[in-house]
């Protein structure tokens, strides 16, 4: 009888499948530090750190992964992961372990992950490259009860983060290489500029692209810091807003660095700075 | 190993209670989800798309990392909720969907396909914020059961 009426019901053109709640978002992720990882060859191990900042324990693995930022033809920056690098790249990720490399994470707490290298005992001289990629997804899955209808929906949100591994033996140099520097457009209320980088050396450029725009009287009055790594070549459009700006003519400087302030200068090789400008015409 | 409160948390990492190499580089990057990207009751046949813009239902995160930052967020979006074996909700994003902001404004001051990954510069705070909208399809057969799927936010920093 009942299962009779249960069958009738959920035959009716059920008027809801009520409380259907994409429910994926209302976990808090696992936070990743240090962003920037840097491994010696005399070394060989490292550590990072995952702090839960939740209020819901978080299953949390650890993986490596050969990846760089490369720019598309756009000129956008996007990071590209290979699962299966050629075997002649630079990549780290085939020979480094994580421990643990799956760890559940309570709220409030911080996990450490001891990281160690075990790379051919022929490895030449150079730097090698791995992005450590930390998913975390919450414990307990969302489960929502739909009223009547019996339906329950649950949708588990994982949270990925990317962070990068740098491996260095013995001597490893970097230089840039300014390939590109043009205005595309100007309009009353942006500037679309290219910069194409290329890097020397056997390791990687990591500094900073600066775009200053000038008045007239030399004063900076608009100023683009961006975080840059050159792994091989960018070919990168920036869009910079230049709206509220006087119409006038200005001095577009570009400034490209070894200046990174999120980055311990130690692990920032050393490569000569670039400086170039263009004059712009706004309005 | 006991919880310790989040803003002792983020007082220790700034002040190098937590490890060396957190204090040493700059503010590590994360994202946290703050609200359900929900469509409410459905009607088996009825569509319903929740706007990016719907500050009660769409999709919201928060990315946190170090200022001037550029950070790539993809969205890895499922086709369908899955229950059972083989019953299925379809699950419909388009280019309109995804926006991103950096002053929390809802919906976002500048769109993006969340079908395809983005970058966001962070602003002096530090934080950005991301919308998704999206649409459900239910067929007018709807099979009633617990659906489920998984939706996954990558972030990277594109500096390092």
């Amino acid at each position: 009888m009942l299962r009779r009426t249960l069958l009738r019901r959920s035959r009716i053109p059920v008027l809801v499948l009520a409380a259907l709640a994409l429910a994926p978002v209302i976990a808090d992720a696992i936070l990743v530090s240090p962003h920037a990882l840097f491994v010696t060859h005399e070394q060989r191990t490292s550590e990072i750190y995952l702090v839960n900042q939740g209020d819901e324990a978080e299953e949390v693995t650890v993986e490596f992964e050969y990846g760089y930022p490369v720019t598309d033809s756009a000129g956008q920056i996007t990071m590209r992961l290979i699962p299966d690098p050629p075997a002649d790249a630079p990549s780290a990720a085939g020979w480094l372990r994580a421990f643990p490399r799956q760890a559940r994470v309570e709220p409030g707490q911080r996990q450490r992950v001891r990281i160690r290298a075990n790379p051919p005992a022929d490895l030449p001289d150079g730097e090698y490259w791995s992005r450590v990629i930390v998913t975390s997804r919450r414990a307990e899955q969302p489960v929502q009860m739909a009223g009547d209808t019996a339906v329950r929906v649950g949708i588990t949100l994982q949270l990925r983060t990317i962070t990068s591994l740098t491996y260095r033996k013995g001597e490893v140099s970097t230089g840039i290489q300014l390939d590109d520097f043009h205005v595309e457009s100007v309009t009353a209320d942006s500037i679309a500029a290219w910069v194409g980088l290329t890097r020397s050396g056997n390791g990687a450029f990591l500094g900073t692209v600066l775009l200053e725009l000038h008045d007239a009287e030399g004063n900076v009055v608009r100023s683009w810091p961006t975080p840059a790594a050159v792994y091989y070549t960018v070919l990168r459009r920036f869009a910079l807003d230049t709206a509220g700006l006087a119409p006038g003519r200005y001095i577009l400087r570009l400034l490209v660095s070894t200046d990174r302030q999120d980055i311990d200068q130690r692990h920032v090789l050393p490569a000569g700075p670039i400086e170039r400008t263009v004059e712009v015409e706004i309005g | 190993m006991r919880p310790l409160p989040r803003a002792l948390v983020w007082v220790g990492l700034f002040t190098g209670f937590a490890a060396a190499p957190l204090a040493a580089q700059g503010r590590p990057l994360s994202a946290v989800g703050q609200q359900d990207l929900n469509f409410g009751s459905l009607i088996p046949g009825v569509p319903v798309t929740v706007s990016r813009f719907d500050p009660a239902n769409a999709g919201q995160f928060e990315i946190r990392g170090q200022r001037d930052a550029e950070v790539q967020i993809e969205l890895t979006l499922p086709a369908h909720l899955v229950a059972g074996a083989s019953a299925t909700l379809p699950l419909e994003f388009t280019s309109a969907d995804g926006g991103i902001a950096t002053d929390r404004t809802v919906g976002g001051t500048q769109s993006f396909d969340p079908r395809l990954p983005a970058t966001v510069v962070l602003p002096g705070n530090g934080k950005a914020y991301v919308y998704l909208g999206g649409t459900v399809r239910p067929a007018t057969n709807q099979a009633i059961g617990p659906y489920s799927a998984t939706i996954t936010l990558t972030v990277a920093y594109t500096g390092n």
